[in-house]
Order: structure tokens, then C-alpha cells, then sequence
């Protein structure tokens, strides 16, 4: 396997360096002779370069605090991300909710980067070369996306044997094989087990599981890669990840009955993508299938819920790139998506929770139920088409994009009785201008700016004609991002961005007390959010590297008529700091993180549902107080216990070293005369053993 | 005896921390009333049409003794609840503007518009407009005017069920429903018992610190079986009523708040009060609610004396 660890050399134990490009690298097509050297050094499968952004090589990322040996992990400790609630399967960037970014493991659209739980990603660890974040303002060459996007890049095979690896912890175990067949075929598996069930899950009592339940997982990854011809590679992938949590949030936290939460989530994907490399003309083409299956049941008592949801995805990616002259390039490229499901609902309209919805921690969805069965497909065709112009210190990359979304259901309002079934369909399109225009002031300072429009095709969950709208179209957003970047000396870069995210037409519920039919979601939705990012980094040399990232934002939600308020997901403040350092066979890591507390509306009384015998809350303003603010310093040390052509590593990585109680969510008594915090993990210790050939 | 292996130590430990500080240790004693709290309501039908009279009692309690319930006020809820709206009223409906009476019990007649605002029935839209989502009933199928009643610093909301028409069935479901379904009726307090040591007591001289089975019986039939148009599959199907027995006390501790069963066979509940350790009367209530909104309540006054 190519990402093999190297034997124990001093500064060459990780050869890949950090990246944590800008927008000077990124507003060119390829890095060119003008780019930075470090921008280059991870060879990875991705898409194309985008004007803001930041990657991770996977060989420091796993090796740093908190990652469990997991690459992914560490895009959350990336500028521009927000510091995820317990649990969450992605990212929040930019202010974005997770189902507002789309996330890509080599250009294949995914549907969750993390497993339940959210500390370990969904396409392993083995085979991935590079974790790129694009918090937002990316070109044209991508969509579907009002948010930003998180591209994960499959590891390039290398052609130098057979390379086996075994990986254990409390957390799962894993297993890859890489080989090479022939002089042109090159084959690598990964895969992963959850053994929390056996581990933690055998002692942690259900009060603990409330907020952080033992989910189960696996994944599974295929990648083989064919030498076509000199320069190009057929490259065929599978991904496979399952999910399975229960939570119970009833009597252990809350004194109640039983209050059973389950879900479950699987997809697969499978993808075929020839691609050229070089600097001239060159072509790429990518087609992909891939199929979901998730499952949410709440059984609550008198109401259960239930969401099921089956979907299968057609997916396609073709890129042509020609340079024209040597300060002109061109690319135009296709990228679509259909997706048909077919989902099932019963319960209350409340169950799953939407951003903006009123309530608290462990507080039963309403008690009004429904039922519905729909058919929905909807797709995005897209076509683009981008430039590039060198003139002196200025470098234009415009790029347009055309998309086309077209939506059809088999039901166009709610089933009544033997009422013939009308469904309907309609088309939406967009045209997406995208902009970035670099000036490089000198060869340590460049100044970039980068923004466009953004669609993004509607959810299919939410086209029930009982519990969303049918009428729904793309949601849309307008970005802008201004960095400039400073390069000091051989090793520190300095990085900063200010940024602005506007959101329109966000599907949201209807604020009116009794909506009209088929309409309990409305387009109504607005947001905005500004802020800046500062990032300040060490490369890797002499075996150490690090950064402090630091994000200040607000973010804002509204509806057509309503008031203002804070994004759920809104963290004023969120400061990194992270360091590794190589010393002989040991490598020591740290990591401190800070940020503002998560918004939360308070409750300011309750009354008595005489009915069902439970007091309810009385909110203040929405989401007008919030969490205390969260800290927590990580270490981890890595030890080297075999080098050569058997490797074999023991880690230990600490996560909450100084044992700060940090409240994760507000939790109250049944009559909501008082209240208290459910607090994070007061340490946890993960131990992992690492087998390498 | 199974021995633990060292790892397995390990990671138990670890657990068992990780659990320790999780979860916030809350005064989280529903049962107990500490000032004058109405804990039901009882409605001489549980189930009516829109316009019929219907006479409403509240049901509260006062750790100084009897309740004075003259100055309860009523006001019937005229504002829409949101369908994503997770409290049973909408906000609006917690502070009317006027109450339509005071005192308990009084008489109130349903708002003949009751399922039109809370029901399936929304009013027809203005020419041009889309018509309005018809409200979603609960579990049972059920449709409910809200009713705000307030009695000191107690807020409660009542809910007294309707009948409207079945919404979004077929013709043969409608009919169906309409021949099977019967309206519900007020559960039933058989008897009321307080034993220590499987000796009935006594409730003028109750020792203080003593265990206190304290069983509530209610007789055979009192959970009702009841049609149900059941939209997933579009059909009538038969249910089963929930009957909940809850406690109250004003002081002392109880060992459970509720018991809710679903089993009609199951004719009683109980639970353990430990009576306060300090001489002096206490109070003591009683509710029995089904899944339908009926409920019947009994009360008693306790005197703890020194053992």
C-alpha cells in the first residue's frame, strides 16, 4: 500500500506534508510552477483545486490528537469549521448545517463523512490519501451544495508489493490488503469493525448513553486502478459504511418510561473514473451508482415515529481541460445526480427535529401523528464551464455553471381515501456565475478573492405532501471570501479569510398556525453568516508541525416576516491549537480547543398537559442563551515498537486530559422547575496497536 | 466466580467515569406539590360534539389543606396549534386575553368551531387561496379544544375531545368508524387503599417514616377498546386504551410517580410512600387517566403522627 509508514528516520517518518493551502494556490487549475512547493507533495486522486480551502495529508492527520487514527477526523480542527455537537455525522462550515455542504470521497457524492457518533469517518482510514475542506465560495466545477463541501481523496495505489496492515483499539478494528497485479493493476481493500459493544458499551450504564449512545458501524472500501495507457488510469472504487445506534432517553436521564430512539443508516456506492494526468489537455470522467438505506424509529409512547427511507443514486462527473496558451486554460465539464426514494413516515410532524425547531434535551416530539408514503425523484444536471487568465501578478478564474433540477413525486397532496393519486413534476434551473481573481503582490504575499451563486436541489424527505411540500425547489446561496496569504520564512505560513454566506429560499416549517395543504414546509428560509478565519502554521520539519486556527462568525436564521435569530449551530468563537513532534521512536502530540457554547432557548416556565399528565416548557426568545463555553486539551503519544519490514506502532490517545466537564446539552427536571448539564466524557482513553508489512 | 481480565478492568473503569459525570443530579420529583397545584380535570363527558355543555371540575392540591378553587379561571384556547408545534397548545394559548368563567365547576359549552380550529375541518379558503391542512389527530385519533385554566400561580391546559368527521378515509372507512366508534367515557376509581405492613391503616395517624402502600383499583372495562382509522394503512383497526394511575403528595417521598398499562386485565396499581418524618397533615391525590383524555381523580388528607 502506498501510504505504508515509513521505518523510524528522524524528519522522514511522515513524508507527505500538511497542507493547508489558500487561495493563491487554489485559484489556478493545477499547481503550477508558481505554486507553493508544499501544495504538492501529497499525491492524491482529488478533484480540482478550489480558492479556499484546507487539506490534510492523511499520514499527519491520523497521527495527530483526537483522531483516533482516523484522517477525517481532523477536518474538524480545520479554520471555517464549527466545533460538532456530540454525535453529529458532519461538518458545520461556514455556518452551514451538515445537510447544507456535501461531502466526496473521490468525487463520489457520500452521504455522511462521520459514523453515529461522529468520531470515526465513514470511508476508513486505510485508503484515504487527503481530506480537503472547502468551507464555501468554491468554483463552478461543483454543486448541490449551499454550504461547502469536504472532499476525502482516495490514495493513489502504488505498485511496490504487498502490503497487509491490522489496526485494534477500544474503538473497532480494521484490516487492509494492497497488492499489485501485473505491471498495471493495483488492488487495495480496507475494512472496519465498531467494538465499542464489547468494550465501553459492556460497562457504561444506559444515564450515560443519553447523549453519547454506543453506536455500531462498519465500512468497507475497493479501489483498483488499471493503466489504460501511459498517463491514465481507470479507476474503480466501492464504498460501503452501516450504521446502527440506540439511545434510550427515558428513565436513565429524565426519570421517565423507556423512551426508545433507534437508527440506522447504509449506503454503498460504486464508481468507475478514467482520468489523464499531465499539464497539457487532458480529460476525466467519473460515473457512479450507489444506494441508501436509513431508518429512524422513536418509540415514544403514545406516538411513535418512524422514518424509512430507501433511495438509489446515478451519479456522473466528465472534465475536459485544455490549455489554449500558456496564461489561458480552459475547462467545461458535466456533474449530475438523480436520486429516486421512496420514503415512509408515520408520527408526529417533530420527529426528525429541523434546525430552528423549539424544544429541549429529552423532551417528547408533539403527540399528533400522521402517515405517508411517497415517491420522489429528483436530480441535478449540471454543465460548467471555467477559465483561467494569467496576466503578470493577476490570475482571473471565472467559471459559469448551468444546472437543471428536475423533481417528480407520485403525490401531489395528502391521500384521501380512494381519491385518484395526481402526482406532478416540475424543473427548476439555475445559472451560477463563479469568481476567484488572485493577485500575488510578491512571492510570500497573494490577495484572493473568491464568490458566486449556489443551488442546491431539494431534499426528497421533505416532499411528503403530509409532512413537507411537494412544491419545494433548490435552496440558494450567495458567497463571498477575501484571504490573503503570507508565507515566513521556509516553514510558517500565515493565513486569513473573511467571508459571507447569504441563504435564501431555505426549506423551513410553515410559520403559519394552520398551513395551507401540502405546504407544512415553505421556501421561506433565510441566513447569513460572516466571519473571518486565521490560521497560522509550522509545516512539517524536523518532525514536528502544527497550527492555531482561529474562527470568529455569527450566523443567522429568518423567516419571511419572522424575527432574527441565531443559527442553532452558531459558535462565535472557535480556537485550535495543534502540535506534533517526532522525537527518535516517539512522537508527541497535543491538542487545545476552545469554543463559544452552542445557542439554546431557555425556558422561562411550564405549564400542566392535564391530558397526558406531563408538564411542559414555556420558551423565552429563541436560542437567546447558551451553552458555557467548551474547552479540551488532548494528547496523544505514538510509539514505534518495530521498524523495518514489519512495522507495528502503539498509540495512546488521551481526549480531555484535564478532566473539564464541558455541558453538552441543558437537561431539566419533569416540571422543569430546575435544570442542569449533561457534560462530555471526563477522559477518554483510547489505546490502538498498528500492524504494518 | 468469572474473573475480569486486566484490559476489560480497564476499560470498565473508564466507563464507569465517563458514566459517573454525564448526567446532572436534579430535584426531579414531579409527584411532590409544594404550593397550590392543579394536577387534573375532570369534565363530566370527556367526549363531546362542538356546541354541547359540558361541566368541567378542577382537581388540585394545597399542602395547607383543602383548595379554594373559586378563583380558577377557564378560557377556551381559540388559537391553532403549529403542526411542528411540540407542546399539545400553541404559546398563544397560555395567556388569554379574558377568562370565559371562574370558579370550578362551572359549565362551558365547546366552541362550535372546535374542528374547524383543532380538527380536520378547516374553513373553507378564500377564493384563489389553497386550502388549509386539516390538524393532525393524536395516537388515539383524537381532535381536543384546549382549555387554559389557571388557579393561583398553577398554568394547566386541559383538553376536552371532540368529535369531527374522519378525515382523508374512504367512504367504506368512514362508515365503518362511524359504526364502531364510541365516544369514550370517564375511567372510574374503584378504591383507594393505604396498607403498612399488609395492614390498612390509618389515615387520621399515620407514624411518620412509615412505608405506605398506597394502591388505587378501578373495575373490569374501565380501559376501553375503541376504533381507530389508522392512516398508514387506511383502515379502521380496533385499539386498546392506556390507563395511567398517578400519585400525589405533599409531602413524604413516593417510589414511583406513574404506572401506565396498556393490559386490560390489570385492574390496580400502587406505589410506596414513605411518610414525612415530621408530625403533620399531608395530602393526598389520586388520578386515573386513559389514553382518551377521561380521567377521575380521589384525594384524601393524611395525618402524620409521631411513631
Amino acid at each position: 500500500m502506498s501510504r505504508r509508514r515509513e521505518p523510524v528516520r528522524g524528519s522522514a517518518l511522515v513524508v507527505a506534508a500538511i497542507i493547508l493551502s489558500s487561495a493563491a494556490v487554489r485559484a489556478q487549475e493545477e499547481p503550477t510552477a508558481a505554486a507553493p512547493a508544499h501544495a504538492t507533495v501529497v499525491r492524491a486522486s482529488g478533484g480540482p483545486p478550489q480558492p479556499v480551502s484546507s487539506a490534510l495529508g492523511a499520514d499527519e492527520a491520523e497521527r495527530l490528537p483526537g483522531t483516533g487514527d482516523d484522517p477525517s477526523v481532523a477536518a474538524q480542527d480545520l479554520p471555517g469549521v464549527a466545533r460538532p455537537a456530540p454525535g453529529a455525522t458532519g461538518l458545520v462550515l461556514w455556518g452551514a448545517t451538515p445537510s447544507e455542504s456535501r461531502v466526496f470521497f473521490d468525487d463520489i457524492q457520500i452521504p455522511a463523512l462521520y459514523h453515529f457518533g461522529g468520531f470515526r469517518s465513514t470511508v476508513g482510514a486505510d485508503l484515504v490519501g487527503r481530506i480537503d475542506v472547502v468551507p464555501g465560495a468554491y468554483g463552478a466545477e461543483y454543486g448541490r451544495a449551499a454550504g461547502g463541501l469536504v472532499r476525502v481523496d482516495g490514495l493513489p495505489l502504488a505498485d511496490t508489493g504487498t502490503h497487509l496492515s491490522l489496526e485494534a483499539s477500544f474503538l473497532d478494528a480494521s484490516a487492509s490488503v494492497a497488492t499489485s497485479v501485473g505491471k498495471h493493476l493495483r488492488v487495495a481493500a480496507a475494512g472496519r469493525a465498531s467494538l465499542l459493544d464489547e468494550t465501553y458499551g459492556r460497562f457504561v450504564p444506559a444515564s450515560a448513553t443519553a447523549l453519547f449512545p454506543i453506536p455500531g458501524y462498519a465500512d468497507a472500501q475497493l479501489i483498483a486502478e488499471l493503466d489504460v495507457a501511459p498517463g491514465s488510469v481507470l479507476r474503480a472504487t466501492f464504498l460501503f459504511s452501516t450504521d446502527h445506534v440506540q439511545r434510550n432517553l427515558g428513565q436513565p436521564v429524565l426519570g421517565l418510561p423507556d423512551r426508545v430512539q433507534d437508527e440506522r443508516a447504509r449506503w454503498w456506492r460504486a464508481g468507475l473514473a478514467y482520468s489523464e494526468r499531465g499539464a497539457g489537455d487532458n480529460l476525466s470522467a467519473l460515473l457512479f451508482v450507489g444506494g441508501d438505506a436509513s431508518g429512524l424509529t422513536d418509540d415514544f409512547g403514545p406516538a411513535p415515529s418512524a422514518l424509512d427511507a430507501n433511495a438509489l443514486e446515478v451519479g456522473w462527473r466528465a472534465r475536459y481541460r485544455a490549455r489554449l496558451l500558456a496564461s489561458v486554460g480552459l475547462a467545461m465539464g458535466l456533474d449530475g445526480l438523480v436520486t429516486t426514494s421512496d420514503l415512509r413516515r408515520t408520527g408526529s410532524l417533530t420527529v426528525p427535529p429541523r434546525e430552528g425547531d423549539l424544544t429541549v434535551f429529552g423532551q417528547p416530539p408533539g403527540d399528533d401523528v400522521n402517515a405517508d408514503s411517497w415517491a420522489a425523484d429528483v436530480g441535478d444536471v449540471g454543465a460548467y464551464l471555467t477559465g483561467t487568465f494569467t496576466a503578470r501578478r493577476w490570475i482571473f478564474a471565472p467559471g459559469l455553471r448551468a444546472d437543471a433540477f428536475p423533481t417528480d413525486g407520485d403525490r401531489s397532496l395528502p391521500p384521501v381515501g380512494g381519491t385518484p393519486v395526481v402526482g406532478y413534476a416540475h424543473l427548476a434551473w439555475a445559472l451560477d456565475p463563479r469568481l476567484a481573481v488572485t493577485y500575488q503582490a510578491s512571492p510570500t504575499l497573494s490577495l484572493t478573492a473568491a464568490g458566486g451563486i449556489y443551488h442546491q436541489p431539494v431534499d426528497p424527505a421533505d416532499l411528503s405532501a403530509v409532512f413537507g411540500s411537494p412544491s419545494l425547489g433548490p435552496e440558494r446561496s450567495a458567497q463571498a471570501a477575501l484571504s490573503i496569504r503570507k508565507t515566513v520564512g521556509e516553514l510558517f505560513d500565515l493565513d486569513g479569510t473573511a467571508f459571507y454566506r447569504h441563504l435564501d429560499d431555505l426549506a423551513v416549517r410553515s410559520p403559519l398556525d394552520t398551513p395551507a395543504l401540502a405546504a407544512a414546509l415553505v421556501p421561506e428560509g433565510h441566513g447569513r453568516t460572516y466571519g473571518a478565519t486565521v490560521l497560522a502554521r509550522r509545516r512539517l520539519a524536523n518532525g514536528t508541525l502544527g497550527w492555531l486556527a482561529y474562527t470568529v462568525s455569527r450566523s443567522e436564521r429568518w423567516t419571511d416576516g419572522g424575527s432574527t435569530r441565531l443559527f442553532d449551530f452558531d459558535q462565535t468563537h472557535v480556537f485550535t491549537a495543534i502540535a506534533s513532534h517526532q522525537h527518535g521512536r516517539w512522537i508527541f502530540g497535543a491538542r487545545a480547543r476552545y469554543a463559544t457554547g452552542m445557542p439554546r432557548t431557555p425556558v422561562v416556565g411550564s405549564f400542566l398537559d392535564i391530558r397526558d399528565g406531563v408538564v411542559q416548557p414555556i420558551f423565552g426568545p429563541q436560542n437567546s442563551a447558551r451553552l458555557p463555553a467548551f474547552f479540551q486539551l488532548d494528547a496523544r503519544i505514538d510509539r514505534v515498537l518495530l521498524a523495518g519490514r514489519v512495522n507495528a506502532r502503539v498509540y495512546l490517545d488521551l481526549q480531555n486530559v484535564t478532566d473539564h466537564r464541558n455541558p453538552e446539552e441543558i437537561v431539566y427536571a419533569r416540571d422543569y422547575a430546575s435544570s442542569g448539564y449533561l457534560t462530555g466524557p471526563p477522559l477518554l482513553v483510547l489505546v490502538g496497536l498498528r500492524l504494518e508489512s | 466466580m468469572r474473573r475480569t481480565s486486566r484490559p476489560w478492568r480497564l476499560v470498565a473503569l473508564l466507563s464507569v467515569a465517563l458514566a459517573a459525570s454525564c448526567s446532572p443530579t436534579l430535584d426531579d420529583r414531579p409527584w411532590l406539590v409544594t404550593q397550590p397545584q392543579i394536577i387534573g380535570l375532570e369534565a363530566s363527558s370527556p367526549e363531546v360534539r362542538p356546541g354541547t355543555a359540558v361541566t368541567f371540575e378542577v382537581v388540585a392540591l394545597d399542602p395547607a389543606g383543602p383548595v379554594d378553587t373559586r378563583p380558577t379561571t377557564w378560557a377556551f384556547c381559540s388559537t391553532p396549534k403549529p403542526p411542528a408545534e411540540a407542546n399539545v397548545v400553541a404559546p398563544g394559548c397560555l395567556a388569554p386575553a379574558a377568562p370565559d368563567a371562574t370558579g370550578s365547576p362551572v359549565s362551558l359549552t365547546v366552541p362550535t368551531d372546535a374542528c374547524a380550529v383543532f380538527g380536520p375541518d378547516p374553513p373553507q379558503p378564500a377564493p384563489g387561496q389553497p386550502s388549509a391542512r386539516p390538524a393532525d389527530p393524536d395516537a388515539t385519533g383524537g381532535y381536543y379544544q384546549p382549555i387554559a385554566i389557571a388557579l393561583s400561580r398553577s398554568l394547566a391546559v386541559g383538553l376536552e375531545r371532540v368529535i369531527c368527521d374522519l378525515p382523508q378515509a374512504s367512504l367504506a372507512a368512514a362508515r365503518a368508524f362511524q359504526a364502531a366508534y364510541v365516544a369514550n367515557v370517564n375511567p372510574m376509581i374503584a378504591g383507594l387503599t393505604m396498607t403498612a405492613n399488609g395492614a390498612e391503616i390509618d389515615a387520621a395517624a399515620v407514624a411518620a417514616g412509615t412505608d405506605v402502600q398506597i394502591a388505587v383499583s378501578w373495575p373490569a372495562g374501565t380501559a376501553e377498546s375503541f376504533a381507530l382509522f389508522d392512516r398508514a394503512s387506511a383502515s379502521v383497526v380496533e385499539a386498546q386504551e392506556t390507563l395511567t394511575a398517578s400519585w400525589f403528595v405533599t409531602g413524604g417521598d413516593l417510589d414511583r410517580a406513574a404506572v401506565e398499562t396498556s393490559d386490560p386485565t390489570v385492574l390496580s396499581a400502587a406505589a410506596t410512600w414513605t411518610a414525612p418524618g415530621q408530625p403533620g397533615p399531608v395530602q393526598l391525590a389520586v388520578t386515573l387517566r386513559d389514553s382518551r383524555g377521561g380521567m377521575d381523580a380521589m384525594t384524601a388528607s393524611l395525618l402524620i403522627v409521631a411513631p
